[in-house]
């Protein structure tokens, strides 16, 4: 089975750089951009399996990323992780409603982060909704 | 002494001699039955005037005994009047109203002239010229007689430059009798209050006060009679609507008889000085938290880099380390952990002070929260070879709190624990309900660490704080953590506090509201409400097949259940799980549901399939048996009201229990 692809958006190119580190020592493919509209169209090229989205990016935020891939049909189930520096509080509920599954706090934990990766990753072991 | 001022002391000690004496007023004047109250105007110091006087003071010597008050007014400064050579004076009747107004002048040597004069008492009105000639400093002595106590108060002696200061000054001023009469008021005090001076006089002053400020006024009122008070108040003063005050009470003794000086300050423009300082300050706060909050966050992004490339090197991604290299990351990563805190106590500090620290609480089994942080924190306790513990009964009640807020305070007090306890020794969280905290959960983190003085036992939950004398391990934190716990604590609606002494460790406790079976069933009350869903009753009975039915409980069964329950996600389904000591020690765990009337059939049969592969993991050789029953609710709940409903949901179900768990034991 070939390996997963993962497309980190953050403008950080350090944060960016140690999570493509990380996530290659876990065997994921991992693929970057810096922001909102470079972001779109990697999705398009790369078809990730995966998304680290922050939500602070120059220009259009990650919330126009979020609603964009959600209008797009085609990326519309790709699973988002949104990584950011904003307050949990404010942002999860909102987050989780314009379509991400996650939301992770900078700065992450990686044993939480890499987990909730292999979750979202692995349907068939997902507690199943019916 | 100005001759005036002579008269007047004599007038004084007359009366105050005769109400010493307790001489029994008997009135022999016709018509008169009330205490007289005479004005006297002095003009000029002339023999006449002298003898006119001492006729008058004679004539109410003999006919009205001590029943009168005598006021004499010096018109030595209002020549308009001390021109008019034929007055000498005019006694005025000021109290007995409304009288008919008649002024008498003339020579009051004459005694059948005086005679006439008191026995025609003049309108009241007359009080006005008392007043301004009190204002303008005319008056040398007021005197006044209450009718049941004999009392006498004067303003007495006052040199004119004094009373010109009185009435010139920027506070009100005014002599009260000891129930608050105003006996003396200066205009600034009827220009503060929107009226007359002359009305003024005789009334309460309570009469400006409102009535939940009353009981207060009367302490301070009373305290000024015996010394000296001041309180802010707030004068309802008519028109001019609501003044705020301060008002200073001052103990006087007039001829021996005490009474009290009250000096009104408007502090208007203070208070409002006051106000734009605190909008100022909170301004200010405003940005300060807006700027906290800013760099904090700001803060996360490098911290992320940090945590990541210290993380990448100590797990060996980027190549092998050896043992120095390993221990120096390791530190590092130590304390990039601790600056995340930091950072995270300075969020939540700015949040705790904009109102913004929120929780949103929820029934919360706290065992879960327990363990997990004990658990979490066990590494760090290990480092300093500190046992760290969970104690926890086998039956807790759920409580009201938000999981998340309930995990950050205990993972808050277990870190301090482990901080300031010395290696080897023991950490314990432990939580109970007991009945010395009614309707509360009890949660403990007790240490054998260095321990608290007892001022810091008083101050440690303030912001800020930090032990005076810290030491080696107190030296690192922001000293707002335990704020921090107290504010979450304060807003679940706990409460925190610590017991310890100097070198016998701490323990730090706080408390969370318990359910109630009526708190747990309010919120499904709409729900209860409508037809198109049913309440049920499930009985989970575990038994052991080997022992036979009366075996001791599993050990947490309910805690399992529920987390069975919450596996058995079906729509439009609420759950309780109300579990009563009785019916927890029988084996058995009480379930309430509210579904739809094809849900329960569904539910049951989910618990028997997840109970069952639960058991086929654990192993504990019990045996599980699902039962419901639907809850009988009267018909015409729709009508009822939450409360009427609440109480019959309740007793059903308390009702229940108590058969469940009944028929269990038998």
């Amino acid at each position: 089975m070939p390996d997963k692809r993962i497309l980190v958006i953050e403008d950080d190119i350090d944060v960016r750089r140690g999570l493509g580190i990380r996530l290659a020592a876990n065997h994921y493919g991992v693929g970057f951009a810096g922001d909102a509209s470079s972001g779109l169209a990697e999705v398009e090229r790369q078809r990730p399996d995966l998304i680290i989205l922050d939500l602070g990016l120059p220009g259009e935020d990650g919330y126009v990323v979020l609603s964009k891939l959600a209008a797009s049909g085609e990326f519309a189930a790709t699973p988002v992780i949104v990584l950011s520096a904003r307050d949990r509080r404010a942002n999860e509920q909102r987050v989780k409603e314009a379509g991400a599954q996650v939301f992770c706090q900078k700065p992450v934990d990686n044993e939480e982060l890499l987990g909730r990766i292999r979750e979202l990753l692995s349907p068939g072991d997902r507690p199943s909704r019916e | 002494m100005s001759p005036a001022t002579a008269i007047a002391d004599f007038v004084l000690q007359r009366m105050t001699s005769s109400a010493r004496t307790g001489k029994e007023p008997a009135v022999s004047m016709k018509g008169v039955a009330a205490i007289w109250e005479l004005r006297v105007y002095v003009a000029g110091q002339t023999p006449k005037s002298l003898a006119a006087l001492s006729n008058l003071q004679r004539i109410c010597d003999e006919h009205l005994q001590a029943r009168y008050e005598l006021e004499i007014v010096d018109l030595l400064q209002k020549p308009e009047m001390a021109a008019l050579e034929q007055i000498i004076a005019i006694p005025t009747v000021l109290r007995s109203r409304p009288l008919p107004r008649k002024k008498i002048a003339g020579d009051l040597s004459n005694t059948e002239e005086v005679l006439l004069s008191l026995e025609i008492p003049a309108q009241s009105g007359e009080a006005e010229d008392v007043l301004r000639a009190i204002s303008s400093g005319e008056v040398d002595a007021f005197v006044q007689q209450h009718e049941s106590a004999g009392e006498i108060v004067a303003l007495q002696g006052t040199e004119e430059p004094y009373r010109l200061l009185l009435e010139s000054m920027n506070e009100g001023a005014l002599t009260l009798a000891h129930d608050g009469t105003i006996l003396y008021c200066n205009s600034r005090f009827a220009e503060i209050v929107s009226a007359r001076s002359e009305e003024l006089v005789g009334c309460s002053f309570q009469r400006y006060i409102g009535n939940e400020q009353q009981e207060r006024f009367s302490t301070l009122l009373g305290e000024g009679a015996g010394g000296s008070s001041r309180g802010e108040f707030t004068l309802r003063a008519g028109q001019t609507g609501n003044i705020p005050v301060q008002l200073s009470f001052h103990v006087v003794r007039c001829a021996g008889v005490p009474a009290v000086s009250l000096l009104v300050s408007d502090i208007s423009e203070l208070k409002r000085a006051e106000d734009a300082l605190e909008q100022s300050r909170r301004e200010q706060m405003r940005i300060k938290d807006e700027f906290l909050s800013h760099v904090s966050h700001e803060l996360r992004s490098p911290l992320t880099a940090i945590y990541q490339f210290v993380s990448i090197l100590n797990d060996e991604i980027a190549g092998p380390l050896n043992s120095d290299q390993k221990e120096f990351v390791q530190i590092t990563g130590r304390n990039v952990r601790q600056l995340h805190a930091m950072i995270d106590d300075l969020l939540e500090i700015t949040r705790a002070e904009t109102g913004k620290l929120t929780v949103e609480p929820q029934w919360t089994c706290i065992r879960a929260a327990i363990e997990e942080v004990v658990n979490s924190s066990a590494p760090s306790a290990a480092e300093k070879e500190i046992l760290l513990k969970a104690e926890l009964p086998a039956s807790l009640p759920l409580v009201y709190a938000d999981p998340a807020r309930v995990r950050q305070i205990l993972t808050n007090l277990v870190q301090n624990a482990i901080k300031f306890t010395p290696a080897h020794g023991h950490i314990t969280a432990r939580a109970k309900a007991g009945e010395e905290h009614k309707g509360f959960l009890l949660l403990e983190v007790e240490d054998t660490g260095c321990g608290l003085q007892p001022e810091a036992v008083e101050k440690i939950f303030e912001r800020l704080y930090q032990i005076a004398t810290p030491t080696e391990a107190g030296r690192k934190g922001l000293g707002i953590g335990l704020y921090i716990c107290k504010e979450l604590v304060k807003r679940q609606g706990g409460k925190i506090w610590v017991n310890s002494e100097p070198g016998r460790g701490s323990c730090f406790c706080f408390t969370l509201p318990t359910a109630s079976l009526s708190t747990l069933i309010a919120p499904l009350m709409p729900k209860l409400r409508s037809s198109s869903y049913s309440a049920a009753l499930f009985t989970v009975t575990a038994s052991c097949e080997a022992v036979g039915a009366k075996t001791s409980p599993p050990e947490g069964l309910c805690h399992e259940v529920r987390q069975v329950v919450q596996r058995c996600t079906l729509p439009d389904l609420d759950v309780l799980l109300p579990k009563t000591g009785g019916a927890h020690k029988a084996g058995r765990c009480l379930i309430f549901a509210v579904t739809k009337p094809d849900g329960a059939p569904v539910l049951a049969n989910r618990l028997r399939e997840q109970l069952q592969r639960w058991e086929q993991n654990q192993r504990t050789g019990l045996v599980f048996s699902v039962d419901y029953t639907f809850l009988e609710l009267p018909p015409s709940l729709a009508d009822a009201d939450n409360e009427e409903l609440l109480k019959v949901v309740t007793h059903n179900l308390e009702a229940l229990a108590r058969l469940g768990s009944s028929a269990a034991e038998g």
